[in-house]
């Protein structure tokens, strides 16, 4: 249905004389609820649309449509193009996309188990302790097909599938409950989700035990979802291509200059296989490739997508994203790993640190100087890898991209999979400590 | 046969023990200007029905963009599905949801002049011709302005015989001046969202007042310093007064989340604030704040929640099933933001109440504080720890206003936060209207309330 609404459109836009892309989804999403120490309720749902990108005297106008209303989805595109600001671009042809592994039919089969899937956490966390309660979790697993073609002739469709799921777990404190949680995703049904449960039911009851805030600055060790949040929201933003070109990122200019300590590599890899961002072509048809941004702590790259490649005088990389077939394509990162030495668990903990493991206020980090300043909930004071005690009102603050040359990296590599706001978190890293953090609280 | 009747007619097609059919139709547009180019621009419509059924004490749920009676029928069968599988592992199951009255009737918003009867066109012009106005000003590099517009059309109905048409109009406009200092981008934010009009939308203010307001908190903002960190005596304005309310508060007190174990669990019938807050729910508190909502998605009609009466903790916010849980009665606050989305606990409009003291007087008073203004942006968990982020503050010293500060934060237990309150002045303001939140879904929400002050954690860089 997708795929003939997508010819559809594209035949429309070629009778005219006009020229555009389409881009298709359909994907059937089943989730279920975790509420009160019980799977709750589930929804399934089809979610299915076209979104219509046009250009008419060099001018480009957008709308989006359901299948079978392709005519009005074309119509409105073309009449908000007399509207749109001249926009230089160039379409792609079609060639061979890469071979990536997205598609697992194990994960659109698990939608059969759903419930027992999803009761696997609830017990995996009450099984840690009599007083859990798994309080609020959600299992969500998907799969579908997208498909993006224009009036050039290109046409490539790939089918993707994604499982997430994460739960809560609470138990009565003196003045107020305990809450930690625990979320794991993967395009592959390869999640032992019992252990996502009992990862839960294990943290909270590791913050039964208070501790004081140290007064010294000591190494901070943020886990891979608490850095991943900081990391979206604190460096990403300078390496899109947009922001470097306006001035707003701190790598202005900066290309081929030392940037991380030489052990650091960021990548931005859409051919891994089975990465949560990873698929063969972006949102415009742009074939995926890996695109190094920092290596061996030198900067090389940023994201563009067609549009600002043309502005920066570049190529895209493949950076051209869209929200939901409801928007427009924007610059935006997909598959990000960061990796480093891989430091043993045992040596990252040595001595003195403050364990965060996650972060919340990450969304107001600046963009364009990579300062942070985020309250750390859950975090510990650890010693030697051992837990002494939860920090109560810890908030920490510093700057990231200043930061690079002097953390550490160690050999936890979590794909990390979160939504704050409108913000899609989809990065690979492992656990990050930082020496110039700036702690304070009550 | 009308999209309403030809529902009524489908309710009876199940055979579950309860069954809600939503239509829900919406038609948006939305413009971005950045530097003068229209960064972005969207008209869209798009519909379907989101069907809802509470079979062998489980909910289950499902929607549809295709509007036959065929596809209806199927969508209402996958929901019954959905259910019945939930059904196999869930002990604590749904019993009767209540004595429900049904509801019906047409709610309209109330519209003072039509965003709709503005042309696309002219609204880019104005939006084009702020934003070169505040380029144009000293010290400003940059400047965006948004507009974004919602008509929505709704049909509710239910097995308890509730038949409801709803049409709502809601528009967010905003106008943001950027500055550059040393590479940091200071910005001005001047924006307001209503439900209503363009005339509701520029009641207070005109489009240009807006953009020179943007400005001149960006100018001013250039010259600021950053505060030294630690706790303090704050008053704050309405927009962050509602930003507690509904982030730091509102939230612990959903129902679906006190059952979860929030902070306010256990805490009905106890002192929980200074006993001069009092702090309120109400979806028609106000025809053109933006949470207006007559009508909740379960199809309960919207009333008054006094959450917190004068620091004591007197009721949440609940749904028609958490409310035959807590014992409690649904006041509308069961929302969906699209049609395939299931109804869950919102807020609306969340403020706190007046009450006698003047803003001057609360200052007078202060030696040693901080004024704080305008909210960017907020987070907060189940246990009321909030950090937000402030557009602007100034350091009180013996009763003045005196240094203007900058990249300011403040957080701390919001519980904590409402105790501490030794003043709450005499004004009031809904202003969260430009915004949305996020609970597993959209929501347009507001929220606002009086000047207050309180104690709390000041962070800077």
């Amino acid at each position: 249905m997708i795929e003939e609404g997508i010819k559809e459109c594209l035949e429309q836009l070629k009778k005219k004389g006009l020229t555009g892309d389409v881009y298709g989804i359909r994907s059937r999403i089943l989730s279920y609820s975790i509420m009160n120490g019980e799977v709750s309720d589930s929804n399934e749902y089809e979610d299915m649309g076209l979104g219509i990108r046009v250009f008419k005297d060099g001018r480009v106008g957008f709308g989006y449509c359901a299948p079978g209303k392709e005519e009005i989805g074309v119509k409105r595109a073309i009449e908000l193009t007399s509207l749109s600001p001249k926009t230089e671009m160039e379409l792609p042809m079609g060639e061979k996309p890469p071979a990536v592994k997205t598609y697992d039919k194990k994960v659109e089969r698990a939608m059969d188990d759903g419930i027992e899937i999803a009761q696997q956490m609830v017990d995996g966390a009450s099984s840690v302790d009599d007083d859990i309660l798994p309080s609020r979790g959600t299992l969500k697993i998907a799969s579908g097909n997208v498909i993006v073609g224009n009036t050039k002739g290109l046409f490539y469709s790939q089918d993707g599938s994604i499982i997430t799921g994460g739960v809560a777990a609470t138990l009565p404190g003196e003045k107020t409950s305990l809450m930690a949680s625990e979320s794991s995703s993967s395009r592959k049904y390869d999640i032992d989700f019992e252990e996502v449960g009992i990862a839960a039911g294990e943290r909270v009851v590791s913050m039964k035990d208070l501790a004081e805030i140290p007064g010294d600055k000591i190494p901070v060790i943020l886990s891979p979802d608490a850095m991943g949040i900081l990391i979206h929201f604190g460096l990403l933003p300078s390496f899109d291509g947009e922001n470097v070109r306006k001035g707003k990122s701190v790598y202005e200019d900066r290309v081929g200059d030392e940037v991380a300590a030489g052990y650091i590599d960021l990548v931005e890899d859409p051919t891994s296989n089975w990465g949560l961002g990873s698929f063969p072509f972006d949102d415009e048809g742009v074939l995926s490739s890996p695109v190094s941004l920092i290596s061996g702590g030198i900067l090389d790259n940023f994201f563009y997508d067609l549009k600002e490649a043309v502005q920066s005088g570049t190529k895209s990389t493949a950076n051209g994203v869209r929200p939901s077939f409801k928007s427009p394509p924007q610059i935006g990162s997909r598959n990000v790993m960061m990796s480093g030495e891989d430091i043993p668990r045992e040596e990252l903990f040595a001595g003195r640190t403050i364990l965060v493991d996650n972060v919340m206020g990450a969304h107001t980090s600046s963009p364009a100087s990579g300062d942070f300043s985020v309250v750390a909930n859950p975090a510990w004071l650890v010693e030697d890898g051992i837990k002494k005690g939860r920090l109560e009102g810890l908030m920490i603050s510093g700057n990231l991209p200043g930061s690079l040359h002097t953390m550490e990296l160690g050999d936890d590599h979590k794909k990390i999979y979160d939504s704050i706001g409108s913000a899609t978190i989809n990065i690979e890293l492992p656990s990050v400590k930082l020496k110039d953090v700036t702690i304070s609280g009550k | 046969m009308n999209m309403k009747d030809k529902l009524s007619k489908l309710v009876e097609k199940s055979q579950a023990a309860y069954v809600e059919l939503r239509y829900h139709s919406r038609e948006q547009k939305k413009i971005e200007i950045v530097r003068g180019d229209v960064e972005d621009l969207h008209s869209s419509t798009y519909s379907g029905i989101g069907v809802r059924v509470l079979h062998d004490g489980v909910w289950g749920f499902s929607s549809t963009s295709k509007m036959d009676d065929k596809d209806i029928i199927n969508t209402i069968q996958r929901a019954e599905k959905a259910a019945r599988i939930t059904s196999r592992l869930k002990t604590q199951k749904v019993g009767e949801i209540g004595d429900v009255i049904p509801c019906s009737g047409v709610f309209r918003a109330e519209v003072n002049d039509s965003v709709t009867d503005h042309p696309i066109e002219k609204k880019i012009e104005l939006l084009k011709e702020l934003d070169s106005e505040m380029r144009n000003k000293k010290s400003i590099n940059s400047a965006k302005c948004l507009w974004n517009e919602m008509q929505d059309d709704k049909f509710i109905v239910n097995s308890f015989g509730t038949e409801v048409e709803i049409h709502d109009e809601k528009v967010d406009f905003y106008t943001i001046a950027y500055a550059n200092l040393h590479g940091e981008k200071i910005s001005g934010i001047e924006s307001r969202g209503v439900t209503g009009g363009w005339d509701d939308l520029f009641a207070k203010s005109t489009p240009h007042e807006m953009a020179d307001k943007a400005v001149g908190s960006a100018q001013r903002l250039l010259k600021a310093e950053h505060p030294k960190g630690g706790p303090a005596k704050v008053i704050l304005n309405p927009e962050l007064v509602g930003l507690i309310a509904h982030e730091a508060i509102g939230h612990t007190v959903e129902a679906d989340f006190v059952l979860s174990g929030s902070v306010a669990q256990d805490k009905l019938g106890k002192k929980v604030a200074s006993e001069l807050v009092t702090l309120v729910d109400h979806g028609v508190a106000d025809p053109h704040a933006a949470g207006w909502t007559p009508v909740d998605d379960e199809g309960t009609l919207s009333q008054r929640t006094e959450l917190i009466k004068d620091g004591v903790l007197k009721g949440y916010l609940c749904d028609l099933e958490t409310a035959r849980v807590l014992e409690m009665t649904p006041r509308g606050n069961a929302r969906a933001y699209q049609y395939s989305d299931p109804p869950i606990i919102r807020m609306t409009n969340t403020f706190i109440e007046t009450g006698e003291y003047g803003v001057d007087e609360m200052i007078e008073e202060t030696k040693d504080g901080y004024y704080l203004e305008g909210a960017k942006g907020g987070q907060a968990d189940a246990n009321a720890e909030f950090t937000f982020g402030v557009e602007k503050a100034w350091r009180i010293e013996n009763g003045e206003l005196t240094e203007l500060l900058r990249g300011v934060s403040i957080s701390g237990s919001g519980f904590d936060v409402l105790r501490s309150v030794d003043a709450v002045a005499d004004n009031f303001e809904f202003s969260m209207g430009s915004g949305y939140c996020g609970k597993f879904q959209s929501a347009k929400v507001d929220g606002g309330g009086p000047n207050m002050r309180c104690e709390a954690t000041v962070g800077g860089k």
